[in-house]
């Protein structure tokens, strides 16, 4: 049994403080998902798990099958077997997703003799078109193109945990469709693993509606406000994230001129 | 003397050079039969070859079948083979192309020639190469033939300490021609290893340069002629030895409804620059540049392009992308100039640098002047490191750091690559310019 634990996460950026103590954990074969409005510290979140550079963690900690990731490079935690599907997957000019997975796979010392038909394999049952494989990653890819590649990416260096940031953004329904059944097999148990983890930060519930959540965390202003079961989520779908709005923090300090 | 003050030398190192250190070549130096074997698979389909050394043309052939269609590959023998297209140019600069004072000394020589061929600010290296070259090697190409497969020019180097040496290739397509040349210069490390050239290029390849300044002088003079509806492509690679400083010129003229794809790799030498003159002079004409460029260590890199629309309705696309690493430097400026009767003109320039060092440097300066309102134009420069955020997506998805970068900048030199007009040469482009970047590359 994987499990990915969060525990009392500080993080800043630029200086802010965005992330206040966040505390939440999945395990292999659950659905988690993290809402919150914008500003709430979703993209953080999921960017300061990965470990991208930019975010300072000022407290708590992250585990990953009780391995203190904390302090890993971002390489570090992909090979341990976290993986972060982006909300806007980042162009690599000249690299193909192809290059990039035989480098990986080599880095990880798995065969990389069955890469390209397995690539295949994946492509298509996500529908990408497989022209795409060899060009440079997502240059020129559509939203629904890059979702695909990400999803596709899940499905070949089968991670053992899945931080998707706003993964159904910018898809049609066709595609979120597809994303979420590969991404719903990927969380089935099988011989070889007990089944993918999925942390789904999201803004909206509409991908709730093809990939069911075990247990919706709802994120305000950088810490967990509330959780719940998955009626949550129909509860924000109603009503907003208007019930657990904390007012505004007003700064008192004296101006010493 | 080139004045070191002026807008074309801006950046570069041109004060450090004195003509009184260097001695042209002044005999032929042995044969190179030893080499045509080698080099004739170098790259797929070699249909004419010539083979110089310090300049001089030592061994020159053709395929039966261009030879039985009139197409020649020959030092410049008749007045119809003599290049057209450099100011001052006349068949006796040809003749004379032993040294007239036989002194063995370079003189800058402006106060000997008429006024008519005094030289244009800049051009004294080319008029030093019409002075002090042997001559130049001529593929002329009749009207109405294309020519399949590729024609190699060869510049090899002795190493001989203080030489200046003059390569001169010409490229006259006839209208309606076509033909693809590849000129390589300098031998180090490319083909077979074993023959005297591998030795000192690979030698001086692994060796940073010395500080005591460069041990060879190369000026080499390249004239492309594309006449009506032609079609040619060119590839420089240039892999001189890491001390020879290289100040190249290359003329262009692109008739109507013609086409030059005109592409170089820049990679050997200490101070290595080329001087693009290109004119689109006939109506519909199609002139794009191709560069590659990688320094590293000392090298210095420099790039100026002269680009002119001179009829309705020409096309070009100027694409130059470098990486610089180490101490290395890079220059970069690009004029296209559009003149009163180029309306119609599309002109796209593109300079790309990567910096993959803090001690790297990089200028780039594109500029346009446009005399003709009806165009389309654009421009795109830029300086930096390898992203991090392109570094932290391959990272993320388990790639280490280090194998993703040498994939990013794989993956910048690819485009660049790709675009490259001569494709069966790529494969050689890529391993010499792999052995040079600082990492490890799986052929």
């Amino acid at each position: 049994m994987t499990e990915l634990i969060v525990e009392d996460l500080w993080a800043s950026s630029n200086g802010k403080e965005v992330l206040r103590g966040v505390s939440l954990e999945v395990s292999s074969g659950q659905v988690h998902a993290v809402m919150g409005p914008n500003g709430s510290g979703k993209s953080t979140l999921a960017h300061v798990l990965m470990g991208r550079p930019g975010y300072e963690v000022t407290g708590g900690a992250v585990f990953l099958d009780g391995l203190d990731i904390t302090a890993l490079s971002p390489f570090e935690r992909a090979q341990a077997g976290l993986f972060l599907g982006m909300q806007y997957p980042i162009e690599v000019p000249g690299v193909s997703l192809e290059a990039m997975l035989t480098a990986s796979f080599e880095a990880s010392g798995r065969d990389v003799k069955e890469l390209p038909s397995t690539l295949l394999h994946e492509a298509i049952s996500v529908g990408l078109d497989v022209a795409l494989l060899k060009r440079s990653l997502n240059d020129d890819f559509s939203g629904g193109e890059r979702k695909r590649s990400e999803a596709i990416q899940i499905g070949m260096l089968q991670p053992k945990v899945a931080v998707l940031d706003e993964v159904d953004s910018g898809l049609d329904v066709d595609a979120l469709r597809v994303i979420s059944r590969r991404l719903e097999a990927a969380t089935q148990p099988s011989d070889k693993s007990e089944g993918l983890a999925v942390l789904a930060i999201t803004h909206y519930t509409k991908l709730f509606a093809e990939l069911e959540p075990d247990r919706v965390y709802v994120l305000m202003k950088g810490k967990i406000a509330a959780f719940g079961g998955k009626e949550l989520a129909h509860q924000i779908e109603a009503h907003g994230f208007d019930p657990w709005e904390v007012p505004e923090e007003v700064e008192v300090g004296i101006r010493l001129d | 003397m080139p004045n070191p003050d002026a807008e074309e030398w801006r950046y570069s190192p041109i004060e450090h050079f004195d003509f009184a250190d260097w001695r042209p070549s002044l005999e032929k130096p042995g044969n190179a039969e030893e080499l045509v074997a080698m080099l004739k698979s170098l790259v797929p389909d070699v249909m004419g070859l010539a083979i110089c050394r310090d300049g001089w043309l030592l061994h020159a052939e053709l395929s039966e079948e261009l030879a039985a269609k009139g197409v020649k590959l020959r030092a410049a023998e008749e007045e119809q083979d003599l290049p057209r297209l450099i100011d001052g140019i006349s068949s006796s600069s040809i003749n004379s192309s032993s040294i007239s004072s036989g002194s063995g000394e370079i003189s800058s020589g402006s106060g000997e020639m008429p006024a008519s061929e005094m030289p244009k600010p800049g051009d004294i290296f080319r008029q030093m190469c019409l002075a002090f070259s042997p001559g130049p090697v001529v593929l002329s190409v009749p009207s109405g033939i294309d020519v399949e497969g590729v024609i190699l020019v060869i510049h090899d180097f002795t190493d001989e300490e203080g030489l200046a040496t003059f390569p001169w290739l010409v490229v006259n397509l006839a209208e309606n021609s076509s033909a693809a040349v590849l000129e390589i210069t300098g031998l180090g490390g490319i083909g077979a290893s074993g023959s005297e050239m591998s030795d000192s290029g690979e030698s001086s390849s692994s060796k940073p340069s010395q500080s005591n300044g460069p041990s060879q002088f190369v000026a080499p003079l390249v004239e492309l002629s594309v006449a009506n509806s032609a079609r040619l492509r060119y590839l420089n690679v240039q892999n001189l030895p890491r001390q020879t400083w290289q100040i190249a010129s290359q003329v262009a003229d692109v008739s109507s409804q013609a086409n030059l794809i005109s592409s170089t790799a820049a990679l050997g030498g200490d101070y290595a620059r080329l001087h693009t003159d290109c004119s689109l002079s006939g109506r519909g004409a199609t002139g794009d540049i191709v560069a590659l460029s990688f320094a590293n260590e000392s090298q210095t890199m420099d790039f100026r392009v002269f680009h002119s629309h001179i009829a309705p309705d020409t096309s070009s696309n100027l694409l130059f992308k470098g990486a610089i690493d180490d101490e290395a430097r890079s220059i970069y400026t690009g004029l296209i100039r559009v003149g009163p009767d180029a309306r119609g003109t599309n002109a796209f320039q593109t300079n790309r640098n990567l910096k993959l060092s803090d001690d790297a440097w990089a200028e780039s300066v594109p500029n346009l002047e446009i005399e003709n309102n009806d165009v389309t134009c654009s421009h795109a420069s830029t300086v930096g490191p390898v992203e991090e955020e392109q570094l932290f997506y391959l990272q993320s998805r388990g790639v280490p750091t280090d194998v993703a970068e040498r994939l990013i900048v794989d993956g910048f030199f690819a485009e660049v690559l790709d675009a490259l007009p001569l494709q069966s040469a790529v494969p050689m482009v890529r391993q010499v310019l792999h052995e040079k970047l600082p990492y490890e590359f799986a052929e």
